[in-house]
């Protein structure tokens, strides 16, 4: 099976039904797939197939998802290009994948032909015609091509095993890293995922994650699989409105990453909110604390919550708790999901006892590829076994759940992103003020973890700790950016003279260093 | 500096960095300029900034999807704070 196929059979079986739900628009299953199968015949006429590849630098709009089906119809493969990403790491992401073409929302589009216009693959699509075309570029457009182009395009001629989804994660070295996902990868992920979940078509989710990252793009997957609506919220970025509208469009679930929970409890009136269609939470993305998910519980009596536990690299999903399981296995993140085998292994690669910490790998049908830059094995992330290394350190308890308990790299997880301290730290060290920085993670009620950075100045340096954060701004997006900026005289070293990353915290709390801002 | 321009300015500075400029009416989530952490920064921000208790309920596109709608709730409440203030003085009187 073919991820296109998802959409084709939902499209047979409920061809009337809505599929999407936007603020202003909607589209059923029938229309979806006709209109994605016209993008499917257009990017065919431009030669665009089995073995290209097609990005999308789009926020979540009817227009991105129409093409994203489409783009995967046509056989080629979907490269998901965070929009929230400086112009230089994206036109750093458009070179490494080459892209045949590009969707770009129009924003994006002049993001980039203002800043670096070459970077642009020589075709370009958007939603409607852009106001301004840019040179030497071949434009087409959605709404041309669904009032010429025809809707009976033959199936692709891809296999399974063929890459389907490329989706840019952070790495440790601070460049982003283009995991590639074959169509076995994600439907066995999906379809395990539902054999524990039991959606059918009559579920529904309200969206408030993007859709460039594999959280919002296994939201898509799953509900094309089980012919299940998908109401788009029309203000995730506001705390009400998202309950407002679990209200509004009465779905039945709603998935996030510890921060959406944190700010739905603390900043909203969820607890004495009515949701008597809302059948299960899912928690991604990191663990909510025990007092949190309490509370949680708490403000959605009758809701099933489901933890789980996955990354990109995973396709995404690696294990499951059930609702059931929530408060009598207080943080576990549950046992492997159907096909997926978790290991906590030694230094060496061997298997540990229950109970002894190690770090967790993983093998099935739902590890990746391998990266877009081909170092999956140089770096260690795949083993000679095939086993993916997810960095993530935990152990197993007689049962075989899982707690994970720390990290074996430097990640930090704050709001749900991946932030490797490495991307933050060049960013800051090419500051004319800064001799050198160390980027750690704290703690933190809401996101989770927060960016803390420590900055060694040059001497006589005289500079504000809000043009430390401009400067942060002009490579980074906010969640990337130290919620907190900390002066100190040095930084802790190891013999070699490298950072000493074991010592930050400690030297950090032992020092007191002068704060020069919080975010 | 007046209130548009304060908040402009922190946007654009402290909040994102645009290459074009931001205007008044740049809708700050749809348009990706500002993710949902960003945006819950702004609203704490103009909370500390002009020393105005924001509600859970106060939360919505409605007050704070565009510049202009962070300045005319700022403007709201600061109002609503002098007629108090004025409500509170004649009966004092």
């Amino acid at each position: 099976m073919l991820l296109s196929d998802l959409i084709r059979q939902s499209a047979e079986c409920f061809p009337d039904k809505t599929a999407l739900i936007f603020p202003d628009d909607s589209i059923s299953f029938g229309a979806l797939h006709r209109q994605s199968s016209q993008i499917a015949a257009r990017l065919r006429k431009l030669g665009i197939g089995p073995g290209a590849r097609v990005a999308v630098l789009h926020e979540n709009t009817l227009a991105a998802v129409i093409f994203f089906w489409g783009i995967l119809r046509s056989g080629a493969q979907v490269v998901d290009v965070p929009c929230l990403a400086s112009v230089g790491t994206i036109s750093g992401i458009l070179a490494e994948s080459g892209p045949a073409a590009l969707l770009a929302s129009e924003r994006q589009l002049q993001r980039l032909s203002i800043a670096n216009a070459e970077s642009l693959p020589l075709i370009v699509f958007t939603g409607v015609m852009p106001k301004a075309q840019i040179r030497g570029r071949r434009h087409h457009s959605l709404a041309e091509i669904i009032r010429t182009e025809a809707t009976d395009v033959a199936p692709p001629v891809v296999d399974e095993r063929d890459i389907a989804l490329v989706l840019y994660t952070s790495g440790t070295t601070g460049q982003p890293k283009g995991v590639m996902l074959s169509h076995r990868n994600l439907i066995s992920n999906i379809l395990a995922v539902n054999s524990l979940m039991g959606l059918t078509s009559d579920d529904s989710i309200l969206v408030v994650v993007p859709l460039y990252f594999i959280h919002g793009r296994m939201q898509l997957l799953t509900h094309a699989l089980i012919g299940g609506t998908m109401a788009f919220s029309a203000g995730s970025h506001f705390p009400q409105q998202i309950v407002d509208d679990l209200v509004r469009y009465g779905v039945t679930g709603f998935s996030g990453v510890p921060y959406h929970y944190s700010i739905l409890l603390e900043r909203t009136n969820l607890a004495v909110t009515s949701l008597p269609r809302l059948r299960y939470a899912v928690v991604m993305g990191g663990a909510l604390p025990p007092h949190m998910l309490r509370k949680l519980s708490d403000a959605l009596p009758g809701v099933d919550i489901h933890i789980g536990y996955g990354q990109t690299e995973a396709s995404p999903r690696i294990t499951n708790l059930n609702p059931s399981e929530v408060h009598s296995k207080t943080g576990s993140c549950g046992v492997p999901v159907p096909g997926v085998r978790v290991e906590v292994v030694a230094d060496d690669g061997s298997a540990l006892e229950p109970g002894v910490i190690g770090e967790i790998v993983v093998s099935g049908p739902n590890v990746m590829c391998g990266y877009v830059s081909g170092d999956e094995r140089t770096s260690k992330t795949i083993d000679g076994f095939g086993r993916l290394h997810t960095g993530d350190l935990g152990k197993v308890d007689s049962q075989g759940y899982l707690y994970i308990v720390g990290r074996k790299s430097e990640l930090i997880k704050s709001a749900g992103e991946r932030v490797f301290p490495r991307e933050i730290e060049a960013v800051l060290d090419a500051h004319p003020a800064i001799a050198e920085s160390a980027v750690f993670g704290l703690p933190d009620e809401i996101l989770g973890e927060r960016i803390v950075a420590c900055v060694v100045f040059h001497p006589g340096a005289d500079v504000k700790a809000e043009d430390i954060r401009t400067h942060c701004l002009k490579s980074l997006p906010l969640v990337r950016v130290p919620r907190e900026i900390h002066f100190s005289q040095g930084l802790p070293k190891t013999a070699s003279g490298k950072i000493d990353r074991s010592r930050l915290a400690p030297h950090f709390h032992a020092i007191g260093l002068a704060k020069m801002c919080t975010a | 500096m007046n209130i548009a321009n304060t908040i402009i300015d922190h946007i654009r500075t402290q909040l994102t960095f645009e290459t074009g400029s931001i205007g008044l009416d740049c809708n700050l989530a749809q348009d990706g300029r500002l993710d949902s952490t960003a945006m819950l920064e702004l609203i704490l921000w103009v909370e500390d900034t002009f020393q105005i208790p924001i509600q859970n309920e106060d939360l919505t596109p409605e007050n704070f999807a565009t510049p202009r709608h962070v300045v005319e709730f700022v403007q709201r409440h600061k109002m609503a704070g002098l007629q108090h203030a004025t409500a509170a003085n004649v009966a004092s009187e």
